[in-house]
């Protein structure tokens, strides 16, 4: 909880920043809504289990400047109310109160003012309103305007993400693969009861790639040039990026290894 | 708009290809575009061979074969037998076994549907190719020199495309987009067995509502120029 904290506060840190380059010079990748509220730029990374999402939100991370935000730590800030409140209250009150009617609108009853789905959605507001972020699933696709934000989904054969998992946390090939097949079934679930949306559809992502036929760096190139194209901002090379101390606050110590795959 | 779309390109392409085998060692790649009707399939491809023709060997040229140009060469006997000569011999087996277990659950496919897998089986073999359409994706899976790419977006973008490109009033625009898009489903579905939105048939899928023709052929064009090591030919580094 200490690092998720941590977390907050750097990315809360690099917003005061940016606000104060914003007064001198646009930044490029804002988008503003017609009610006057800014958003991004974000990089929003949907992925099927074992298809790479969390190494690829790593090295965009890196090569951009902008802390990731996984699924793990978005539930960690949501479930938690001094994080969640430290972060939601760096939000003006008028862009707030604005969100309130938005998340009415899209989820109607569903939702009771205390209740986690409630802090996941202010949560993933507020880190696309604030922007300069990668946020790894729970949905924030579907959330904030596509303008805002890079939208990517990874997938693969069942049989290359099954290998990796085994790989990954040594498991029998059998055993990985239902992992694997339980986890997409259970984030499918989500969108579905959620945003009542079919995970995979091509129409909420800007790119889906296939990382079976791409390298690491290929892949992450590919997104970065998307970021670029898209969004206008450009990233670092290669050779400046990566930081270890980013990489440390980054990792949530507390999460589970099958579930930051 | 697709100027470089033209059957006699195509024509000049097919009659080079025989002597490239002698004297291109060099693997070049080719491209497949799938695509929803009015995601920008032809005007991608048109940019994208733009883009990657400074990156061509001299001596070739990044040709474009759509749906009407593959029909083209199917229908006429001299290219389709100016196509077969280069065909390398080690490939023949291969290429005949391909197709016989393509449609092995399909031995009565139209001959039409196997010839048109047969040309574009080596017009993707011979490189510096894009293909739009006719399940070439599907087709060349087995080859390592084919980058594969789905073009979508949502109905109502395309809908609007469509009425500025055909000039078609908004009920002709949508009923064409659900024909075509029908049209295209159904024929991976009936020869080949496949499902045209399943993501693992291509490398790449691109929605072109927020990102322009230009910025999604640069995009799959840097992609291309990574994977397989493209460098800029002489004149071009020169400039």
């Amino acid at each position: 909880m200490v690092s998720t904290l941590k977390l907050v506060e750097r990315q809360l840190a690099m917003v005061d920043i940016r606000r104060r380059l914003e007064e001198r010079v646009p930044q490029p990748g804002r988008y503003i809504t017609y009610e006057g509220i800014a958003f991004g730029p974000c990089l929003l990374i949907s992925r099927e289990c074992g298809s790479g999402g969390s190494l690829m939100a790593q090295l965009a991370g890196d090569r951009l400047g902008w802390n990731v935000f996984d699924a793990t730590i978005v539930d960690e800030i949501a479930r938690s109310a001094h994080v969640h409140q430290r972060l939601v209250q760096s939000v003006d009150e008028h862009v707030h109160s604005n969100w309130e009617q938005t998340l009415r609108d899209l989820f109607s009853d569903d939702l009771s003012d205390e209740g986690y789905l409630r802090h996941l959605q202010e949560v993933l507001m507020t880190l696309g309103h604030h922007g300069n972020v990668v946020i790894v699933g729970r949905g924030a696709k579907y959330l904030l305007p596509s303008q805002c934000a890079v939208r990517v989904r990874l997938v693969a054969p069942l049989e290359t993400r099954a290998k990796r998992v085994a790989e990954r946390q040594k498991l029998p090939m059998e055993v990985a693969k239902s992992k694997v097949r339980e986890i997409d079934k259970e984030r499918a679930a989500f969108a579905r009861k959620v945003f009542q949306k079919d995970i995979g559809s091509a129409l909420y992502h800007d790119l889906i790639i296939n990382t079976s036929k791409f390298d690491e760096g290929q892949a992450s190139d590919l997104v970065l040039d998307a970021v670029k194209q898209k969004l206008g901002v450009d990233s670092l090379p290669k050779t400046m990026a990566a930081s270890p101390l980013s990489q440390k606050i980054n990792s949530s110590p507390g999460a589970p290894v099958d579930r930051a795959i | 708009m697709w100027n470089n779309i033209k059957l006699q390109q195509c024509i000049s392409h097919i009659n080079c290809l025989p002597q490239l085998e002698t004297n291109d060692g060099l693997i070049q790649p080719s491209i497949t575009i799938s695509r929803m009707t009015g995601s920008g399939g032809r005007t991608v491809a048109s940019k994208l061979a733009d883009c990657l023709q400074s990156y061509a060997p001299s001596e070739r040229r990044w040709t474009i074969f759509d749906r009407n140009l593959i029909q083209k060469v199917l229908e006429d006997h001299h290219l389709s037998a100016r196509l077969a000569e280069f065909l390398p011999e080690s490939g023949t087996g291969t290429l005949t076994e391909i197709i016989s277990n393509m449609f092995k659950s399909q031995p009565s496919a139209a001959s039409i549907v196997k010839q048109s897998v047969e040309t574009i089986w080596k017009l993707a073999e011979g490189g510096c190719v894009v293909l739009v359409g006719r399940a070439a994706n599907v087709i060349t899976a087995g080859l390592n020199n084919v980058f594969h790419v789905r073009l979508a977006g949502t109905l109502e973008k395309r809908v609007a495309r469509v009425e500025t490109v055909y000039d078609f009033d908004h009920p002709a625009a949508l009923r064409y987009i659900k024909s075509e898009d029908m049209a295209k489903k159904d024929y991976l579905k009936e020869y080949f067995g496949r499902d045209i939105d399943d993501p693992l048939l291509y490398d790449l899928v691109i929605n072109t509502d927020e990102l322009s023709y230009e910025k999604a052929a640069r995009l799959i064009a840097d992609s291309i120029i990574r994977r397989f090591d493209l460098e800029p030919h002489r004149e071009v580094v020169a400039a």
